[in-house]
């Protein structure tokens, strides 16, 4: 326990050390503070757009998963994780141009200036604050979770100290001090995770013995649809479709499509990220069935890396739980500064701007945090409703970068046609043939964008 | 739809003199990858509702979703190559 505080601590005044060098080289504009000036090299694209797109439920929720519905949980992220990266070719490319062109900032701006209407802005912004918010208090309940059972303090005074921590870099550098631990944290985040798959595989006696434990604990697992029967094809068609429109859905990735300084960083992300979602994702899998195999009975999926680090020495359990706390700061902060991007620039009205962003990021760390002291008892629950319900502005996303004819009438209604789709199949009706609520609201949402759009007139668009 | 409301539609936009838009070369790749997920979510990669079949003593879907992960990977790889010039 005293080595995991000590390296705890030590990676702590790391992110601390690039929050006052981000602080030095602040310069007190929205665009520095928000984008980083869009002068970010290769690197720390690449790493910043990881390490965003895997929380905690990368190294919580994603093993638990695997605990509870077995091996579909491989195809329900992996695939969409990685061709996601095409998206930077088919979208990214382009919002990047127009984003640098007509200064936009954030993607609700885009949709602002794109469809010249303020009312399918705040539509936007709305749907993506709903379902954020839980999403980012998932983060919080992740690092509560795993620092909690290493270090005897209640789970919630410990994401107290994470959000404060978060909230003192961001509020000092922004998305330049933002990316630089985002750096960190993912780099930290992906070597801990193959360490950790390396001595599962080890100590169970290599790959055969390994799938031969988990077949002889439960068979199940090993094929689809699960145990459980969740992952069932529809079901994973739909989980793709929610998390392979992440980067155009959730708008703290999608600020990592606005940051690049040029063409050259959006063709590096694109070919290094698949490399390391792959590299993120198979160790999750050896973490949910190396737990089942020790202990086929846990109360909850989300225990099941702390479960297999009982094999390990002390100095991989303090590595691992630092890893966990680097996942979830990594895209809490992200989420915090991108929300507060959206009040900043496209909500409020103010001749200091600088300080909403700042009051902004104290008012969302602390909405969040009081949103994690009722945790849920799966992780993964809130955070796939978070992919579903901003999963309905994709089609005012993508119309708006690609097809003319789309109209401000048409956005607004398919927003907010989709989300109450999404409500009706999620909480009221059983979704159809099998398919995620998410799907179907997703069809709705397009087949009402492009009908309302033909049935109106044309926008006259702000964007250069 | 002829070629040039085709174009009209598909065109992106104009930045420094350089024109970005979809070229049928990146339409094409767009069919492959859809292409790619049809066999990832197939029966062919994972066989519905049996105990799955070992493969060098690992589950063959094991062995198939993570050979089409890596497919993929090289697939993006020559097609970021291969579109370079379109940004």
């Amino acid at each position: 326990m005293n080595l995991t505080i000590a390296i705890l601590g030590i990676y702590l005044l790391i992110c601390l050390g690039l929050a006052f060098h981000g602080w030095s080289k602040r310069s007190e504009t929205l665009e520095d503070f928000f984008l980083r000036k869009r002068d970010t090299g290769v690197f720390i694209a690449i790493m910043t757009f990881s390490a965003t797109l895997f929380s905690s439920f990368m190294l919580v929720g994603m093993p638990g998963f695997f605990y509870t519905h077995g091996i579909g949980s491989l195809a329900f992220v992996i695939f969409a994780d990685i061709l996601m990266a095409v998206l930077i070719f088919y979208l990214g490319n382009k919002l990047w141009t127009i984003a640098k062109r007509n200064n936009i900032l954030t993607p609700t701006e885009f949709i602002e200036k794109r469809y010249n209407s303020k009312f399918a802005m705040i539509i936007a912004l709305t749907i993506s604050f709903v379902f954020l918010l839980p999403y980012i208090s998932t983060q919080i309940i992740g690092v509560g979770i795993i620092l909690g059972s290493f270090i005897k303090i209640s789970p919630m005074i410990l994401s107290l100290f994470i959000v404060g921590i978060i909230f003192l870099y961001s509020e000092m550098g922004g998305m330049r001090t933002v990316t630089w631990t985002d750096a960190l944290q993912g780099g930290l985040l992906i070597i801990i995770s193959i360490v950790i798959m390396f001595g599962i595989i080890g100590h169970f006696g290599g790959l055969e013995s390994f799938f031969g434990q988990v077949e002889a604990t439960d068979a199940n697992l090993l094929s689809l649809p699960g145990p459980t029967g969740l992952f069932t094809i529809p079901m994973l068609i739909s989980y793709f479709l929610m998390i392979f429109l992440m980067p155009i859905t959730q708008p703290q990735l999608t600020m990592r499509y606005l940051i690049p300084k040029n063409r050259k960083v959006l063709k590096s992300m694109l070919i290094a990220t698949p490399i390391i979602a792959f590299l993120a994702i198979v160790p999750t899998m050896f973490i949910g069935f190396g737990a089942k195999i020790i202990d086929p009975s846990l109360p909850s999926g989300d225990l099941a890396l702390n479960t297999v680090l009982g094999i390990f020495p002390e100095i991989i359990v303090a590595l691992a739980v630092i890893g966990v706390i680097a996942a979830s700061m990594s895209t809490a902060d992200s989420q915090i500064l991108a929300l507060s991007s959206l009040i900043t620039k496209d909500l409020v009205k103010s001749k200091n701007k600088m300080m909403i962003a700042r009051l902004s990021i104290l008012a969302i760390s602390i909405l969040a945090y009081l949103i994690a002291m009722n945790p849920p008892k799966l992780i993964v629950t809130l955070s796939v409703l978070s992919f579903a319900g901003t999963l309905q502005i994709a089609p005012a996303m993508i119309g708006g970068l690609y097809w003319k004819r789309g109209t401000s009438h048409g956005a607004i209604w398919s927003m907010v046609l989709g989300t109450s789709v999404l409500v009706m199949f999620q909480w009221f009706i059983k979704s159809p043939l099998g398919f995620h609520a998410a799907f179907w609201a997703f069809l709705v949402s397009i087949a009402v964008y492009v009908g309302v759009s033909l049935m109106t007139k044309e926008d006259a668009s702000r964007l250069k | 739809m002829n070629e040039t409301e085709f174009h009209n539609t598909m065109t992106l936009t104009k930045q420094s003199g350089h024109q970005t838009h979809l070229s049928k070369k990146s339409l094409y790749w767009g069919v492959f990858f859809v292409f790619l997920l049809i066999i990832i979510y197939s029966p062919l990669s994972a066989p519905y509702g049996e105990l799955t079949p070992k493969f060098a003593g690992i589950p063959y879907t094991v062995v198939m979703w993570t050979l089409l992960s890596v497919i993929c990977i090289i697939s993006i790889i020559i097609f970021a190559l291969h579109t370079w010039e379109d940004w």
